[in-house]
């Protein structure tokens, strides 16, 4: 990636990070805490395969940004060991019992996003949502479950579909495209008439007729919205194919011995890859409005996980009752995630293209 | 002395026999090289020199095996070392390419790939081809830079194609076609895209390195005089066929074809144009592919062309002096 298009990456890190991060911002675990004379940490003891995974590609970006301070770096690396350990201690619960903890830190947000507030839900006598307070910052939803542990949560989960369901479009869409473009001839014939074929399908109908069939899981969702929304990366890398497959360098490759397949690996795809990245970035940015509308209109990601779109659908029916924050908060959120990917997708294809590179400059004076 | 001759008389390296090639497009089929013959001796130079749309560059790709789509070798062999070279074993010419042949492009600073440090691209050919382990691959390949010309090969051979002005790009393109060793180097126009004073350093880089590996060159040009006079032999093409073959020095002085005058003539003179004076240009244009006259293809545009050249096509005919040319007016040769 180019020098230029770094700035425009501000914005999905931070959204990125702040999915990431999730699991231990906005839970009802402690983050740490002394239980029987040992210290645990309960909240990082409960992470699965995929919150550390996403622990772990957040932690080596931090490392990288740490790198050049020699203090930083070491600061960094001994915090991400300590925090490695404490995950993967067995939880305190499963050996400590009944002791209480004598002393506790806890999350940011220290309320599961699924969980009431059978407390407050006690005092209150509307069905109203609780309005913003000291204990739920950004109030509950109208069955007292905390509004900003929902949110982020809801942000991980719409990122993850988003992201998920765009590397699989662009695995599938390179693959089909790079092949169109090496063999040519009758495959890329019938792969561009099924590709038209595939164009002319109504996206989110498809969607939900499909998944009428199917089980309402997160991974199938993902796979559906992957499996229609690959067609335009495949033409586009095949494009770039073709038009690379006339460049001088690949011919001189031929002619100095590289098989087709060898020229197609290693001379057309790097170089075809430059205009994907941007393609890539706008279409995790629809596949989350996709999500978001599939979500909104009861056909996504399954209750009790929370996504934006279902945020919004639960926050809509309290618009009209004086509580405009249930729907306000996903709407905004959804709104600056489409922005961040559009604003790191116009960045690359600037950054990729010769004429936008001119662009890019003019605009900056 | 004619392709034919030349094979029963000398060790030859590469040899084309009556080779023809057609396009096919949109169901028609056009013929853009129509027999042509002809045979490089090892650590031989030869020129191909003709207008553009002649067929200069479908030869050498025939010779390759490597003409773009929808291209057919129509008749003819190739022979590589005295054997033919199977047309339809594919795999069996990309190793022949891999490890005979370097090839200089017509605009050897495009023949980089951008996404690449170029000292990467030499020792990545090093590696597929030659065997070699990463490191050995990168220190052999600052040193073919070193050859090249390349100065501070070793900063350089870091450095992405775009970062290098155009002649540090053409001298890694040469490392690049000589980095295997080949046998013979195909330098099709390479220097169609340079001004005069910089083609003139590429070509005697070529020549020195082509004297000190003892490697046989096929140049491919427009600018007979240019190449004409670091070649051992010239072959003229005109419409698809060789129109005068023989010795570079002889041609350059004496052409007998008027094809080959005329492209002499048309070459600026070296010194400036008197007022009103116009540059000599060989008068209409050169014929399409396929789209030939009869008879003598080059009669339309020929002043000394007479009744029997619109009628007969000349056949390329050897002459005693180890020339050969195609056309019936040519003065005879010392018999």
């Amino acid at each position: 990636m180019t020098r230029a298009a770094k700035p425009g990456f501000g914005g999905v890190r931070l959204l990125v990070a702040l999915a990431a991060l999730t699991p231990w911002l906005a839970t009802s675990r402690p983050l740490l805490e002394l239980r029987g004379g040992s210290l645990r940490s309960p909240a990082l003891a409960a992470s699965g395969g995929e919150e550390l995974f996403w622990g772990a590609l957040l932690f080596a970006e931090l490392l990288r940004l740490a790198w050049p301070r020699r203090g930083l770096r070491v600061v960094v690396g001994v915090a991400g060991l300590v925090l490695l350990v404490l995950a993967l201690l067995p939880s305190a619960g499963a050996r400590g019992g009944g002791e209480p903890a004598s002393f506790a830190v806890a999350a940011p947000v220290p309320w599961d996003p699924g969980a009431a507030d059978w407390e407050l839900l006690a005092q209150r006598e509307t069905t109203l949502p609780a309005p913003p307070s000291a204990r739920h910052w950004l109030g509950t939803d109208a069955t007292g479950r905390d509004l900003l542990a929902r949110l982020l949560h809801g942000l991980r989960t719409s990122l993850s579909v988003g992201v998920a369901a765009a590397a699989l479009a662009l695995g599938i869409g390179v693959a089909v495209g790079a092949a169109c473009g090496t063999l040519r001839g009758v495959f890329d014939l019938l792969a561009m008439r099924a590709i038209e074929v595939l164009l002319c399908l109504p996206g989110l109908f498809t969607v939900i007729v499909v998944f009428a069939y199917l089980p309402r899981e997160r991974a199938i969702l993902i796979a559906l919205l992957g499996l229609l929304s690959w067609t335009g990366i495949a033409r586009l890398v095949r494009g770039e194919f073709l038009r690379l497959a006339g460049e001088e360098f690949v011919l001189a490759s031929r002619a100095l011995g590289a098989s087709r397949f060898e020229v197609a690996w290693r001379h057309l795809l790097p170089n075809a890859l430059a205009p994907v990245w941007a393609a890539a970035t706008f279409a995790v940015a629809n596949a989350l409005l996709a999500e978001f509308s599939l979500s909104w209109l009861g056909f996504g990601v399954p209750e009790p996980q929370a996504s934006l779109g279902t945020l919004l659908a639960e926050g809509q029916r309290l618009l009209t009752r004086g509580r405009p924050l249930p729907a306000l908060a996903p709407s905004l959120l959804i709104v600056a995630i489409v922005l961040a990917f559009h604003r790191l997708g116009e960045r690359l294809r600037v950054a990729t293209t010769p004429e936008g590179e001119l662009l890019g400059r003019e605009a900056a004076r | 002395m004619s392709g034919a001759a030349a094979s029963a008389t000398r060790e030859t390296l590469a040899e084309l026999c009556g080779v023809a090639v057609d396009y096919a497009r949109g169901g028609a089929t056009k013929r853009a090289v129509d027999g042509v013959s002809l045979a490089l001796a090892p650590g031989e130079a030869v020129a191909l020199v003709g207008e553009s749309g002649c067929g200069k560059s479908t030869t050498a790709a025939a010779l390759l095996g490597l003409l773009p789509p929808g291209g057919r070798l129509a008749a003819g062999a190739i022979r590589w070392r005295g054997r033919d070279l199977a047309p339809d074993d594919a795999e069996a010419r990309r190793r022949w390419r891999a490890t005979q042949i370097g090839w200089l492009p017509q605009e050897p600073s495009a023949a980089l790939d951008p996404c690449y440090a170029v000292g990467d691209q030499v020792a990545e050919l090093l590696r597929v081809h030659r065997g070699l382990a990463r490191a050995p691959a990168r220190r052999r390949a600052t040193e073919l830079l070193a050859e090249a010309g390349l100065d501070d090969a070793a900063r350089c051979s870091a450095a992405q194609p775009h970062e290098l002005s155009g002649g540090q790009r053409q001298r890694v393109a040469l490392a690049l076609a000589l980095a295997c060793e080949p046998a013979l180097l195909i330098a099709d126009e390479p220097t169609s895209a340079l001004d005069a004073a910089v083609a003139r350093q590429l070509l005697d880089r070529i020549d020195r390195q082509r004297r000190a590996r003892g490697l046989a060159l096929l140049l491919i040009s427009h600018d007979l005089a240019l190449v004409a006079a670091r070649c051992d032999r010239v072959a003229v093409m005109y419409a698809g066929r060789i129109v005068e073959e023989g010795d570079a020095r002889a041609l350059l002085a004496a052409p007998l074809h008027p094809y080959s005058q005329a492209l002499l003539a048309a070459r600026p003179p070296p010194r400036p144009l008197a007022p009103g004076e116009r540059l000599a240009a060989i008068a209409g244009q050169p014929p399409a592919p396929g789209a030939w006259p009869a008879g003598c293809r080059f009669h339309p545009r020929c002043p000394a062309a007479i009744d029997a050249c619109r009628r007969e096509t000349p056949p390329l005919v050897a002459r005693g002096d180890g020339r050969a040319v195609a056309c019936p007016l040519a003065p005879e040769g010392p018999r």
